[in-house]
């Protein structure tokens, strides 16, 4: 168990963490699954006593999901207490450590739980269907490379889902019970919780599975909808692991291309042409991938793809502002300061760490960004390859 | 007890400063606020009367972004500060946070929101931007519902127009409409300056006396907003519209009757908000069944809103029994029953904590300190009233509010 100890926060969070390899074939069953664990347990067996529970325990979280990292998948079970000296209730430690013990051990999975489960999820993947920028987010990742773990989508998929069986989620239920946990702890010391977490079993070791996204070939695909305006999904191939030399020229690309409002993208295709409220570029970091949305008008659809196209053109050939990487710098180390005041990132930054045997200190964390040039992110810049372009944009549905 | 420490202090120039010391913590927020939003169509000002079009304030938030010709993102990114700025109905606000020093963000906080450094140029320039700001929410089937049903509510209050206005609005909005509307609102005596850092307070409070010592008052009275009288009758009672989703969007809202005072209005959100915790959740043991009956979804929800010129209550849902759910809301709203105590003793607990959290968390602790001073309460002994509640007491609350005027809103599929 990894445990930062302080008095800095009202909250104790806590993060219960299993890695399991990431399959087309199951990742359906485990959020169907996610969805029964939270739902009840064996003494809280109704909704109803268990979200008593949680209020009385005053408003006690939990919450599980589920996140990629390259060829694996995380399913999380996060608490979130209040700390016990803030609260003036002798049985207060009790109520928190009987809810994790029956959520954590005795998780209620019956019939009538997966049938719910079931409905529910199939809403939710309705739902991301309907909502025209997850559309051409998730048609955009099917496209870059139908054979790599980017493809395989982190919420499930309708056809998986309808021919799901009961068993089939008891069965991984199973898988998940016997697999060592990564656990994390942030926040004023409770031994007593600590006592609790110690009995689950620990994973012994973590790998970090990733491959980088191959180069292949450039898809397009071009949907239309009834929808108040156009939105538009690249995906480019960085072929950059953590490993890789430009992996921090990488991240300041990244800062440079779209990742803020101080960014050529924001300034080019929002600011000076007026195209767009928003876009932005982001980082798959554990496929090797990088992604650029926006939210247009129909008819400017191909100035934008033109400035999109410029912009990257501009940091390869180094033609920006020193002071774009001078802030990009900044950034970078900011984001790891700013996470010393939130525990899900500190928890988070903990784990990265962990998995990509990462010692490097704070110190030798800022002399690498330091080091970044704009040469180094023009070498990043010239290894990006565009591997799949999705337009949904205002029209009738064919 | 809660690692935090409060400072307040009114300037010679009107404005308000509160200070939040929260020890240990690396980021600093300032936020700069001032009470103008949506709501400011009509607005009374040294006894004249002004109409300023729809989507003003957020428009002028837009543009605020520039000083002395450069872009005010950029000035704070260079001292390592990230910059932004929201506008409701009733407040705009503009803040950063860094985990830097904080003197040069700060002077530039307060020097770009009481610069104006728009021309017609730049006014021209965000109506692109903004319009595409609009088609993003319109195209999202809860946001198009919510402000259906604000329009099916309301006659003649501006909460029937949109914070952004029309399209119209926002096609129409010129520099002189941004720039008097800049010169009524925002003044030192209409600003609150909230800061949320580690750092020692009586020194930071010293540097906000410095910079504001340079920003007198220029007007002799606040510009305050004229409400049209509303009727208490819905606008329209059923309407329906049809958009690409897979299934139907329905919403039910009850307009009810405002509050005159601004702690009935807190009383009655919080006694409303338990109420709707304990009958439209898991802590009500129907609402396992209306999953199971398939009446409700992941997406669904109730929200309430009292407050001194406006008050409602609304429920929506995603689903395919739209009958079933309207049958639903109709029986929970004439069946209103006094709450179970354990049921009410939990969802208590809940609220202290939520309180508790509210202190940790930078962004929403500010926006709710500068939203107490704008509506003219104290924040801290806010965070107390929901000791004054009692099953009782939310009863008698719910008993004496009339729900008479209903209006129903459908999002189908096209």
């Amino acid at each position: 168990m990894e445990k930062i100890c302080t008095d800095k926060f009202s909250d104790i969070s806590i993060l219960v963490r299993s890695l399991f390899d990431l399959d087309p074939n199951t990742i359906t069953a485990y959020n169907v699954l996610v969805y029964m664990l939270k739902s009840k347990t064996e003494h809280f067996d109704s909704k109803q006593k268990l979200a008593l529970a949680l209020n009385h325990a005053y408003g006690m979280r939990i919450s599980y999901s589920l996140t990629g990292y390259g060829k694996q998948v995380a399913l999380d079970v996060r608490f979130q207490c209040i700390r016990s000296d803030y609260i003036s209730s002798d049985s207060y430690i009790d109520e928190i450590i009987n809810v994790m013990e029956d959520i954590l051990f005795r998780p209620l999975l019956d019939e009538n739980s997966f049938e719910e489960a079931k409905y529910m999820l199939k809403s939710r993947l309705e739902r991301l269907e309907e909502d025209p920028d997850s559309l051409a987010l998730s048609r955009a990742l099917k496209l870059a490379d139908g054979d790599h773990d980017i493809s395989i989508p982190i919420h499930g998929d309708l056809a998986s889902l309808s021919a799901l069986r009961y068993q089939d989620v008891l069965d991984l239920y199973q898988i998940y019970k016997n697999t060592g946990k990564i656990i994390f702890y942030c926040g004023h010391s409770e031994p007593r919780i600590f006592n609790l977490l110690e009995k689950i079993p620990q994973a012994k070791k973590i790998e970090n599975k990733m491959e980088c996204i191959q180069r292949k070939s450039t898809s397009y695909l071009v949907l239309k909808k009834e929808c108040a305006q156009t939105s538009l999904v690249l995906i480019y191939a960085t072929s950059i692991s953590f490993q890789s030399p430009l992996y921090y020229p990488l991240l300041a690309l990244n800062s440079i291309l779209g990742q803020g409002p101080v960014s050529l993208l924001f300034e080019e295709v929002r600011e000076k042409h007026s195209l767009c409220y928003s876009i932005s570029s982001s980082l798959i970091r554990f496929d090797g991938a990088l992604m650029i949305s926006v939210g247009t008008r129909k008819d400017a659809l191909d100035q934008v793809l033109f400035l999109i196209h410029e912009q990257i053109e501009r940091i390869v050939h180094m033609d920006y502002p020193d002071s774009l990487l001078e802030i990009a710098k900044k950034d970078l180390k900011d984001l790891f300061l700013r996470q010393k005041d939130r525990p899900n990132s500190m928890l988070e930054q903990h784990f990265l760490d962990m998995l990509l045997r990462r010692e490097e200190s704070e110190e030798q964390r800022n002399k690498a960004i330091d080091s970044i040039s704009k040469f180094l992110i023009a070498q990043a810049a010239r290894q990006l390859f565009l591997l799949s372009s999705v337009v949904v944009e205002e029209g009738e549905d064919v | 007890m809660f690692n935090l420490a409060f400072q307040t202090k009114k300037l010679k120039n009107g404005a308000l400063v509160i200070l939040i010391q929260k020890p240990d913590y690396v980021q600093s927020l300032f936020m700069c606020g001032f009470g103008v939003g949506g709501f400011n169509i009509k607005e009374r000002s040294e006894n004249m009367v002004y109409e300023n079009k729809g989507g003003c304030a957020h428009y002028l938030e837009h543009q605020m972004f520039r000083y002395q010709g450069e872009d005010v993102t950029d000035l704070f990114a260079k001292m390592q500060a990230q910059t932004n700025a929201f506008t409701s109905y009733s407040e705009t606000a503009y803040y950063f946070y860094t985990t830097s020093e904080i003197e040069k963000p700060l002077q530039l906080l307060l020097d770009f929101v009481q610069n104006l450094d728009i021309n017609a140029e730049s006014v021209e320039k965000e109506r692109g931007i903004i319009a595409s700001e609009f088609a993003m929410y319109e195209q999202n089937p809860e946001m198009r519902l919510i402000k259906e049903l604000l329009v099916s509510m309301y006659k003649n209050h501006p909460l029937k127009v949109d914070i952004l206005g029309s399209l119209d609005d926002i096609e129409s909005i010129q520099l002189e409409d941004l720039a008097s509307f800049y010169r009524r609102n925002y003044d030192p005596k209409n600003m609150v300056i909230v800061g949320v850092t580690g750092k020692n307070l009586d020194e930071v409070l010293k540097e906000i006396e410095r910079i504001e010592e340079k920003y007198p008052s220029k007007i002799g009275e606040r510009a305050v907003c004229i409400f049209p009288d509303e009727p208490k009758e819905v606008a329209r009672s059923k309407y329906s519209l049809e958009m690409d989703v897979v299934q139907p969007y329905v919403g039910i809202a009850f307009k009810l009757e405002r509050k005159e005072n601004i702690i009935d209005c807190l009383l009655y959100d919080l006694a409303f908000s338990i109420w709707l915790d304990a009958i439209f959740g898991p802590s009500n043991p129907k609402y396992q069944t209306w999953i199971d009956e398939k009446i409700i979804t992941q997406i669904c929800g109730a929200e309430v809103d009292f407050s001194q010129d406006h008050a409602y209550l609304m429920f929506y849902a995603q689903t395919e029994k739209i009958e079933e759910f309207k049958k639903l809301v109709d029986s929970l709203v004439q069946n209103r029953e006094k709450i179970d105590p354990i049921v009410f003793e939990s969802l208590k607990h809940q609220s202290q904590a939520r309180n508790i959290r509210l202190l940790d968390r930078f962004e929403g602790l500010a926006v709710e300190v500068l939203r107490a001073h704008i509506n003219r309460y104290d924040f801290l002994e806010s965070l107390q009233l929901i000791d004054s509640l009692d099953t009782d007491k939310v009863f008698e609350i719910l008993s004496s509010v009339d729900f008479s005027q209903k209006a129903e809103v459908m999002i189908l599929p096209s």
